[in-house]
């Protein structure tokens, strides 16, 4: 064994040891001993999801005229869809109570969504559902679902692969508006496009 | 199935210091009334009798005399003299003491009577660490209660649920804690910026499981209390939702959209295979296991709106349980294998209201404000917590199942919902023998 061996042998062990220390904590590892009802420290989920990062890639070529990046309130960028008219269309949706079928009004919107993700084989869209706070929490996990589904069917219908197309429901669970009244549960019933 | 070990203790970390704080809402006429007398301190250990009066006077049940209008202070059998608790109109006595045992040991001795019959009812020896004396009162106060009520306590049971920072705001903060029946020693077991809902106990209460959205989507967790270790039990395309153990602590009911609609399944633990139960277009989820472990309950819309199901999992033949208003969902059943609870809607207001299962009885309203939901029964049957409302915050209330009791436990530090009571836990660190 060289030197450099055994060097490199006493450095895993030494992180071994390290990181056996991070572990949760065992009795042996404690300062104070037997203290089984200690509560453990909280496992704390870091801020961005765990999925893997993807690697950044160059845009695909965009075909002009349907996209725009801009912020939102909060400073965080985001893809817009643009109308004709080279203006920003809606991209959150609205429902009524308990329901998810979307309002006719909507279509235009939906439909210049279709056109440039239709356009635009490599983009790609997530599709939320969101509902109001009433009613209990797992059904509208479902309903958020039903709507968010609602919307993906209409690009479907209009062309949109989809493949193209990942539906995700948050159900009750992150309202835009934390206010109990109409107005607020108006706002948070929604399904939101997010072009990637 | 992927497993995940989070290294803890890597994150600085304040944890919030918030109990709750309980007071009695609505009273019974049918109060006993109880005295509890002091059982003494020693130093730097508290005065049990406080807890145990508390535990008492929250189930609802019992009165508790104040301790300066009493004639005596007996902490000892032979200084008991029941004339002067039956003057006071004292129904039971509670007496005690306690005793170092050593430097970090601790006995209380515990005597209960009955007044009327002036008799001695039931008595004990619980000792353990001094710090673990909120856990000993707990476990007196389990002993008295059976012995007076013939109900076993549920005192010494724990409570989960998810307190939510900033709902609304771009950065919300989700906690998953865990906290004494009392909402005391409150423990946060997960944090996270992504919503964590439906938390189910495994019947040994030594592991729990969410869902969380950590990933981004729904994804149903296990999660071992003591270690922190926490396991993907489901992560498929679609929601990953509602998990509810079975009562053998060996399958999960859940629901499940990777088949393009909401449906229940349920996932053996072991060999890790999921089982579709139901195979409707409509939505149905919510699933819940009746007691003998035989049946599920579950929300479904297949009849327009949503309504309780029951479906027997060996035939898989399904009944339709309520037929009165057109939102009746999120059914817990009852130790008693014979009732159930759920949230009903009575015009625009939600409420849980308790029902039996064999007929598609009228429901009976428990809870009053407008947008209760969430019940969860303790494990001896006899109380009812639930998420509610005060004002625009989430808050937690308690109701007895008779309706008679109400309790509130008000958080200073966020929305507070999705309570789910333990299990009756098992604990080696007490010990405690009848005298």
């Amino acid at each position: 064994m060289t030197i450099r061996q055994i060097a490199t042998w006493f450095l895993l062990l030494a992180m071994a040891f390290l990181l056996s220390a991070c572990l949760p904590c065992t009795d042996e590892s404690m300062d104070e001993p037997e203290v089984p009802v200690e509560p453990e420290p909280p496992v704390v989920i870091p801020s961005e999801p765990e999925e893997p990062k993807e690697p950044v890639v160059p845009q695909p070529p965009t075909k002009p005229g349907y996209f725009e990046t801009t912020q939102d309130e909060e400073g965080n960028p985001i893809i817009e869809v643009l109308g004709e008219d080279g203006r920003p269309v809606s991209h959150v949706f609205n429902f009524e109570f308990d329901e998810a079928d979307l309002a006719s009004g909507d279509f235009s919107a939906l439909s210049r969504h279709a056109e440039a993700l239709v356009a635009n084989r490599d983009r790609s869209a997530i599709i939320e559902g969101h509902c109001d706070e009433r009613g209990t929490r797992e059904y509208n996990l479902a309903l958020g679902e039903r709507r968010a589904q609602a919307v993906a069917d209409f690009l479907m219908s209009a062309g949109v692969r989809s493949s193209q197309l990942t539906v995700v429901s948050f159900g009750e669970e992150v309202p835009i508006d934390a206010g109990n009244n109409e107005a607020a549960w108006a706002k948070n019933r929604r399904a939101v496009i997010k072009i990637k | 199935m992927k497993k995940l070990v989070v290294l803890v203790g890597i994150f600085v970390f304040s944890w919030p210091l918030v109990a709750f704080e309980i007071f009695i809402d609505r009273g019974t006429d049918q109060v006993s009334q109880i005295a509890v007398v002091p059982f003494g301190t020693i130093a730097g250990v508290n005065d049990p009798s406080d807890v145990i009066e508390f535990d008492l006077e929250r189930s609802g049940l019992f009165n508790a005399l104040a301790e300066e209008n009493m004639l005596s202070m007996p902490q000892t059998t032979d200084e008991v003299n029941f004339r002067d608790w039956d003057v006071l109109g004292a129904k039971y006595l509670i007496i005690g003491s306690m005793e170092e045992r050593s430097e970090t040991e601790i006995a209380v001795t515990y005597h209960v009577f009955d007044i009327e019959l002036q008799r001695r009812l039931v008595g004990g020896v619980a000792s353990g660490r001094k710090d673990l004396i909120r856990d000993i009162a707990h476990l007196i106060a389990d002993q008295i209660f059976e012995a007076i009520t013939n109900v076993k306590g549920a005192f010494s049971t724990k409570i989960m649920y998810v307190l939510v920072q900033g709902r609304g705001t771009e950065f919300p903060t989700y906690h998953l804690n865990i906290a004494d029946s009392d909402g005391e020693n409150m423990q946060t077991i997960l944090q996270s910026n992504w919503p964590i809902l439906s938390p189910a106990w495994a019947p040994d209460g030594q592991s729990v499981c969410y869902v969380s959205f950590e990933s981004g989507r729904s994804q149903v967790i296990g999660h071992e209390i003591l270690t922190g270790e926490r396991e993907v039990l489901a992560a498929f395309e679609g929601n990953n939702s509602s998990p509810d153990f079975s009562p053998d602590g060996e399958q999960i009911a859940l629901t499940l959209t990777r088949d393009g609609n909401p449906e229940v399944y349920t996932m053996n633990l072991t060999d890790r295979s999921f089982r579709r139960i139901t195979t409707h277009r409509g939505i149905d989820t919510e699933p819940t296991w009746t007691a003998d472990g035989s049946s599920l309950i579950f929300t479904s819309d297949r009849s327009g709106n949503p309504q309780l199901y029951q479906v027997d999992l060996k035939s898989l033949s399904t009944n339709r349980l309520t037929f009165i208003g057109s939102y009746n969902a999120r059914a817990r059943t009852l130790p008693d294998k014979k009732h159930l609870l759920y949230v009903h809607r009575i015009r625009q207001n939600y409420h849980i209201v308790w029902a039996s299962l064999d007929e598609s009885s009228e429901p009976i309203v428990l809870t009053g404000s407008v947008m209760d939901e969430s019940p969860s029964v303790a494990p001896n049957g006899s109380m009812v917590m639930y998420a509610t409302k005060q004002g625009s915050r989430g808050i937690l209330g308690i109701v007895s199942v008779d309706g008679q009791v109400e309790l509130r436990l008000p958080s200073e530090d966020g929305d507070v919902q999705e309570p789910a009571w333990s299990p009756y836990l098992s604990t080696t660190l007490i010990k405690h023998r009848k005298i």
